[in-house]
């Protein structure tokens, strides 16, 4: 169907099984790259739920090999700290990064508290061995309230290299964190799925510019139809909505070193 | 996804839904805590221009001393009366009988439905429990059965409350993703739902559809807390006609506030 003129990369999407998917659900490769093409989504950043949801090996070996043949999705690996295995070693994720042609790096906590969140202390080894490379870090927080932010501060000021992107952030509670962020680094953005308060994307983009925000859906729990529409209805300039919609994290990506 | 849409055409190309009615049933008015709404009041009427909705249920229950945000919602509905439908707040702890505050809205504000909050509810900000059978409320049930208008509830309602005012065209804030609910209540035809916060819609939408009938499903998007746009994605992002697209953007409410 003909579309906007925008060419959108979405940054959050999941491929694979997962715990509580709503019935009828194809959670394959083929049907994301489907509702892509019904939304003329060019191009998204894939994770696969089996690295977030049982096993970090499993499901980025199997996310490798399932978007090998798709030049239109680019591979994040879930990530976290691996010291006692589980997750990989600093070596093997930049050897994955290189042979993966992974640019991005993802993680996924709070839903248990096991779950390891981006601790500076644990991520150190991992963070000191990739950094130079410039990735993209994913923070995937599943209660949003629970967000570390002196965390993130520690990261973007240990080790800038690294480019932080907090997805699913809800913009009305801590909007005041994000300016402030965005006063003292370059290298933090926010992605905009869920519900965002009206206006506020308009306030960001007059205050700091377009480059600090990246569209992204969280497929399969949300539609990717209804942040693109909120980015096709801002009251932004059209050069502003070309860099939200993908633009950003196209630049973001060709500065990584693999 | 409904592809074939010629709504869903328009609006992946920005274009205003001007040749479709599009009715908010939910929309707040006024500041909210210390929140940073870059858009509220005057930015909303500004955002349902530039989106192209054409009418927004507006309450003011947002503000604590409700008569004031009551008042304001009216102001707003004169300086607007084209695209903002007043709908009044009541709150039980206020020391003016609710009856009489809602005699106000309607008899002299010219209001045309209710809203009503968990925010005078809930427990951690109640000195006591609401009963919404009281004779308060009771009041407040019968004046708005009698004349059917629409009560869009967050809290405060209950099924016994649907079941006895059947005049009363309950619609459910959030409904749509609370499935289990609308299960629950789909016996009552006086009860809708509306779609403000709903994120994985298909499968939702589907489901409500199923259980309710497309005709019990309104659009709505708590705004300022989200943006209208945004929120077309439950309607479009589904497999309903585009017949169907349009009762729940607007026709829907449209016959429960009888325009």
């Amino acid at each position: 169907m003909a579309i906007h003129p925008l060419r959108f990369f979405d940054v959050n999407c999941g491929i694979g099984p997962y715990y509580n998917p709503p019935p009828g659900h194809d959670p394959s490769v083929s049907a994301l790259l489907r509702g892509m093409d019904e939304l003329g989504i060019a191009e998204s950043a894939v994770y696969h739920f089996q690295a977030q949801q049982y096993d970090y090996r499993v499901g980025n070996e199997t996310l490798l090999r399932e978007t090998a043949e798709h030049d239109r999705l680019h591979p994040a690996l879930m990530v976290g700290p691996g010291h006692t295995g589980e997750a990989h070693s600093p070596d093997e994720v930049a050897a994955l990064m290189r042979s993966g042609g992974a640019r991005i790096l993802k993680m996924f906590f709070g839903v248990q508290p096991f779950v390891p969140g981006p601790d500076p202390f644990l991520m150190a080894p991992l963070l000191d061995r990739v950094a130079e490379r410039r990735p993209l870090l994913i923070l995937d927080h599943a209660d949003i309230h629970g967000v570390r932010f002196d965390w993130i501060v520690d990261i973007l000021e240990g080790w800038p290299g690294v480019k932080v992107i907090l997805v699913l952030p809800k913009l009305e509670y801590h909007e005041r964190y994000f300016y402030a962020l965005w006063e003292r680094f370059d290298g933090f953005f926010l992605e905009l799925a869920g519900d965002q308060t009206m206006g506020t994307l308009e306030a960001i983009v007059a205050r700091f510019g377009p480059e600090r925000v990246v569209y992204g859906s969280r497929y399969p729990y949300f539609t990717p139809l209804q942040t693109m529409l909120q980015v096709i209805y801002s009251e932004i300039d059209d050069e502003a909505k070309r860099k939200i919609a993908g633009g950003n994290v196209r630049s973001l990506m060709e500065d990584v070193i693999l | 996804m409904n592809t074939d849409s010629g709504i869903l055409r328009s609006a992946l190309a920005g274009e205003p839904l001007d040749d479709v009615l599009v009715i908010d049933v939910h929309v707040h008015w006024g500041r909210w805590l210390t929140m940073n709404l870059p858009a509220a009041e005057d930015g909303i009427v500004r955002k349902m221009r530039r989106a192209g909705v054409s009418k927004a249920c507006v309450n003011g229950i947002l503000n604590p001393d409700v008569a004031e945000g009551n008042d304001q919602v009216a102001s707003a509905a004169k300086r607007y009366p084209d695209e903002i439908i007043g709908f009044a707040a009541l709150n039980p702890y206020q020391p003016r009988p609710m009856i009489d505050e809602l005699r106000r809205c309607v008899e002299e504000l010219g209001m045309r439905g209710l809203k009503v909050h968990q925010m005078v509810s809930a427990p951690a900000y109640s000195p006591f429990p609401i009963d919404p059978l009281d004779a308060a409320w009771t009041q407040v049930w019968e004046y708005l059965d009698a004349r059917n208008m629409p009560v869009l509830w967050h809290g405060v309602v209950e099924e016994a409350v649907i079941a006895r005012f059947s005049g009363i065209p309950f619609v459910m804030a959030h409904g749509l993703s609370s499935p289990a609910t609308f299960r629950a209540l789909a016996r009552y035809p006086n009860f809708h739902i509306e779609t403000a916060s709903t994120q994985n819609t298909r499968w939702y939408m589907a489901e409500a559809v199923d259980v309710l009938g497309v005709d019990r499903v309104l659009w709505g998007t708590d705004a300022p807390l989200d943006d209208f746009a945004h929120r077309w994605g439950v309607i479009l992002d589904s497999d309903l006609s585009e017949d169907e697209q349009r009762m729940a953007l607007g026709g829907n409410a449209a016959r429960l506030l009888a325009l």
